[in-house]
């Protein structure tokens, strides 16, 4: 609920109108002070033109009926006249020879016109009279709330008990393909095609800065070193894919490629 | 062979105004006056014609050229002065202001001084305005691809060009003013309420969106930061669209439109209705180009809905154009400058039934940052600006020149190749957009991004850009055989410099009679009550917008942990807007899972609060950088900006390997800081006092850090400036969420 509205229907509250402490808050007040001038604008205007009116009428009714229109349902909807009473329509100036008709505007212009505009009223009335503005926030939070219930349903059933403390090294083909694939995607960039180490450490050696077995490799891979320049990747990546690409880590162990980077860390002795 | 009126030939010279042969109209009641004899100035329309044709087609190569860099790289010929982040700004430059700008001006000195029965107020001022504007698009070409820039979309020039803008608008104004006060016609047509709406509404815009505090000759900072930068931008930004690209186009196209059709104006009263509404609801709508940002939520709010109450004034002018046609469809057929007329004005009304759907929330969180926007802007800019322009131009050339246009199958072939063109260009754009808007948003069944790769969306698109370039080319080509067919037409014939016209003199006094008492006649006859009038209308939503998010502090929170920029820092973040990183790069994480997955927190509107200016972006060519910070190590940023590839295999971005070898200029580090903190930045006098010594400090620590991963690179070049910026992007927040841990 709005300061405004709060205000007007909750006075309980002892907050004044201008209590402000939002620029919607702000926006309100300004929108109602333009509201009520041009009200006041409206009312001033309405009168004269009655005052006006009743001076017309009282010199004379004017009695001239219009034209009987017998156009179809199809044309007064779009608001067109048939051509051949166009110079009925003509205004009487022309500017450089151009002249101007005096068609109406089109029904169904003003309808899409009015409907848009109903639109609009109906819109701000929803997500700022009735509910409470922070409409980004509360989609964020519901979207979240949704994924993270559907992400651990699936964890829990392809990878429920795969974690840090349970992980063992996969050593049949399939699983190692898969963590070749997910190597390939995600940590040639820093640590080279072959895992000789670029911006990241060599990992075919026998050195590690983080633990060489697979349960430290797994949890360096889903937390991440951040210090280091390694992101975690457990948002990405799902317990399953990590201890695939782990157990493809360890496989490359004493591969030796071309341009290897120097050893780092401790040197572990890995079975 | 066709005849049409469009095309005057020799034996069809009774079309063409002959000197002393105009119809001067009906005596004007109020009195006996005079016939005035006077002259009509083409020459400067021919001045403005050219400018316009010559840097149509500059601006056009130059965006066939950035385009073909976004799946070519080397297409930037490994030049700093032709990267895609500088010359792209060029592109954009061009067309709008020099090819759109000066065919504005070229139709609004033609048809103003014929519908006010009068020549230009004065020669002197026309001739100021003509090499004022050419100037400053000169300076444009001088300063952007130098880096140059203060890197606000449409707005890129540096204070002193945007000084000169406003004087020339200025002389601009006061030139239509003089010419309207002097006007032998009692009522103001119109189109001339559009140019009335234009003038005063772009003179207001760019001075508010102009406020920079300057360093130094050619180097400032935006008055405003972050999420007020940011609304004050695209309020500009959009009614820049509005403002300069439709509403003088909308007055051209009631006064060209009629005359090539040769046919009345559909609806006297709708021109009104739409002309009112359009100009009144058209300043709301900027903040739909920041749905789901920092900006609050009701100012978004109001961007949707006055989006969405755009639709019928919009098309108000469509149909008003398009029904003028009735009765004339027959022509349309054998008329090639009809057909462009007509492809113009359904590109409007798709352009702007489109950008009302954009600013619904769902659509705009797939569209936004891809390429359908740049698709969108493309219908309404190659199509309603682009062939509206061409039909004039060729319309007006053979008329001035009293000529008939050299060749009209080069006509024919131009509509032809022209609609080819936007179609090449437009269909893989929307296609290209769609894909990748989705691609970014898709998780596998395992709650995961299927591309978390931000590289596999932009290859996946890479034949779209292609095609895209194709399409741009034809259109361009189509471009460039106008020039020649416009060229040869002006050798055939001899300008009519000084159009003889006459016209009898408007009586002093006068009483409005029947017709002419109905209330918007009033307003017809008073230019200065319009103009007020217009700014009223105009100013009621610019005020509602900009005084909240100014006021109010809580509109934009802020954060203990955010701190200013350090110098080095500070230094770091002017290359990246000399280099317009933020063409491709956004700095804006979007409440979204998809993106706070893929980058990490979403953006808070106190983040920015010592951004001038704020670096948001509107496009991702590459992945958003506002959490960039701390995610690679330096190493890999040194290797990626030298060569992106390296890090990132398939990558389209550009090497920039200048940033090594340049030593970076901290000649002005503490001008720099100091002019920040006149507005606002809290940098106390020993932090300005000593910027270079705790610059170089840290650039040290930098250039050491890189070192211990094997790059020798010294603490003075600019790379380091930019790691250091880099590296800094987005961390403040995480700072506050460790210590609350």
């Amino acid at each position: 609920m709005n300061l405004l509205v709060t205000t007007l229907f909750d006075p309980t509250t002892g907050k004044s109108v201008w209590d402000l402490s939002s620029g919607e808050d702000l926006l309100w007040v300004m929108v109602m002070i333009f509201v009520t001038v041009a009200t006041g604008l409206l009312l001033v205007i309405t009168l004269y033109l009655a005052y006006v009116l009743r001076q017309a009428l009282g010199l004379k009714l004017n009695t001239a009926a219009k034209p009987a229109d017998n156009r179809t349902a199809w044309q007064k909807w779009a608001g067109l006249h048939t051509l051949s009473t166009e110079k009925d329509l003509m205004l009487e100036h022309a500017y450089d020879g151009i002249a101007e008709l005096d068609n109406p505007t089109p029904p169904w212009f003003m309808g899409l016109f009015y409907l848009t505009i109903a639109f609009g009223a109906i819109y701000l009335l929803i997500f700022h009279v009735i509910g409470a503005g922070n409409v980004m926030e509360q989609e964020y939070n519901q979207e979240v709330a949704v994924a993270e219930k559907q992400r651990e349903a699936y964890v829990k059933l392809v990878a429920g008990k795969i974690n840090e403390n349970t992980v063992t090294r996969l050593t049949e083909a399939k699983g190692l393909e898969a963590g070749k694939t997910l190597f390939n995607q995600y940590c040639t960039a820093c640590h080279g095609q072959k895992g000789e180490g670029k911006v990241g450490p060599n990992l075919t050696d026998e050195y590690w800065l983080h633990g060489g077995s697979v349960k430290e490799v797994f949890h360096t891979v889903t937390e991440g070193v951040p210090d280091k320049g390694m992101i975690s990747w457990k948002k990405q990546l799902n317990p399953l894919q990590i201890q695939q690409v782990s157990s493809y880590i360890l496989s490359l162990q004493g591969t030796k490629p071309a341009g290897a980077k120097e050893p780092q860390g401790e040197k572990v002795a890995i079975n | 062979m066709n005849v049409s009126i469009n095309q005057p030939a020799a034996d069809a010279a009774s079309n063409l105004v002959k000197p002393g042969k105009v119809s001067i109209g009906q005596q004007p009641p109020g009195g006996e006056t005079l016939v005035e004899r006077f002259a009509y100035d083409n020459k400067i329309v021919r001045d403005f014609a050219v400018a316009s044709i010559i840097w149509g087609i500059i601006g056009m190569l130059v965006g066939v050229i950035v385009a073909t860099q976004l799946f070519a790289p080397a297409a930037n010929l490994g030049n700093q002065y032709t990267t895609f982040g500088r010359i792209r700004p060029l592109h954009t430059n061009a067309v709008i202001f020099a090819f759109v700008g000066n065919a504005i001006f070229m139709g609004v000195y033609y048809s103003l001084q014929r519908l006010c029965k009068t020549r230009m107020f004065s020669d002197v001022l026309s001739k100021i305005h003509f090499w004022g504007w050419q100037l400053i698009i000169l300076s444009a070409v001088a300063t952007l691809p130098l880096g140059l820039t203060s890197s606000k979309e449409y707005a890129e020039l540096e204070w002193p060009i945007d000084i000169a803008i406003t004087l020339i608008w200025v002389v601009f104004g006061i030139n239509m003013f003089g010419t309207i006060v002097k006007r032998r016609e009692r009522h103001l047509y119109v189109a001339i309420w559009f140019y009335i709406a234009t003038f005063v509404t772009v003179a207001v815009l760019h001075i508010v969106n102009s406020m920079e505090m300057p360093v130094s000759f050619l180097k400032s900072y935006s008055m405003y930061a972050g999420v007020q930068d940011a609304l004050v931008q695209w309020w500009y930004g959009h009614n820049a669209v509005a403002f300069f690209l439709t509403t003088p186009y909308l007055g051209m196209m009631y006064y060209f439109l009629p005359k090539m059709a040769n046919r009345p104006v559909y609806s006297y009263r709708l021109s009104i209705l739409h002309f009112w509404a359009l100009i009144f609801l058209y300043i709301w709508a900027g903040p739909h180009h920041l749905l789901y940002s920092s900006l609050p939520d009701w100012a978004q709010s109001l961007g949707t809905v006055f989006s969405i109450m755009l639709i019928a004034p919009s098309w108000g002018g469509m149909i008003n154009g398009l029904l003028t046609l009735r009765g004339a469809w027959d022509k349309v057929r054998e008329d090639t400058l009809l057909k462009f007329m007509v492809v113009g004005l359904t590109a409007y009304g798709m352009a702007t039934l489109e950008g009302p759907l954009l600013s619904l929330k769902n659509v705009n969180a797939i569209a936004h940052f891809t390429d359908w926007i740049v698709a969108h802007v493309h219908v309404g800019a190659l199509g309603w600006n682009g062939f509206l322009t061409f039909a004039m131009l060729y319309w007006l050339i053979p008329r001035i020149y009293r000529t008939p246009l050299y060749s009209k199958k080069l006509l024919n072939f131009h509509f032809w190749i022209g609609t080819l063109g936007i179609l090449f260009y437009a269909i893989p754009m929307y296609i290209s957009g769609f894909t990748q808007g989705m691609m970014w948003k898709e998780f596998t069944e395992a709650s995961v991004l299927k591309y978390p790769t931000f590289l596999e969306t932009t290859l996946q698109i890479l034949p779209m850009h292609m095609m895209r370039a194709l399409g741009g080319t034809l259109y361009l080509l189509g471009a460039i055989l106008m020039g020649y067919n416009l060229f040869k037409t002006m050798a055939a014939g001899k300008l009519v410099a000084n159009e003889e016209a006459e016209a009898y003199a408007l009586p002093v006094s006068y009483k409005p009679t029947g017709s002419e008492t109905y209330w918007h006649r009033w307003l017809e006859r008073k230019p200065f009550q319009f103009l007020v009038a217009s700014l009223v209308v105009i100013l009621i939503g610019s005020l509602i917008e900009l005084i909240p998010t100014f006021m109010v502090k809580s509109n934009v929170p802020t954060i203990a942990s955010v701190q200013p920029y350090t110098a080095l820092e500070v230094q770091g973040r002017d290359l990246f807007i000399r280099e317009g990183c933020v063409s491709c790069h956004s700095q804006l994480v979007r409440p979204f899972r998809s993106e706070t997955e893929r980058y990490g927190e979403y953006s808070k509107a106190g983040e920015f609060v010592y951004d001038h200016p704020f670096l948001w972006g509107s496009k991702r060519t590459g992945p958003d950088l506002h959490r960039e910070g701390g995610k690679y190590p330096d190493s890999w940023h040194y290797h990626h900006m030298n060569d992106p590839t390296s890090m990132s295999p398939g990558s389209v971005m550009p090497a920039y390997p200048w940033l090594i070898t340049q030593q970076l200029d901290i000649s002005n580090t503490s001008a720099k800081l100091r002019a920040l903190n006149k507005i606002g930045v809290p940098y106390d006098d020993l932090a300005i006092a000593q910027a270079n010594e705790d610059l170089t400090k840290q650039a040290t620590e930098v250039s050491g850090r890189l070192a211990k991963e094997g790059i020798n690179v010294k603490p003075d070049r600019e790379i380091v400036a930019l790691i250091a910026y880099l590296q800094r992007l987005g961390t403040d927040i995480k700072k506050m969420e460790t210590a609350q841990k």
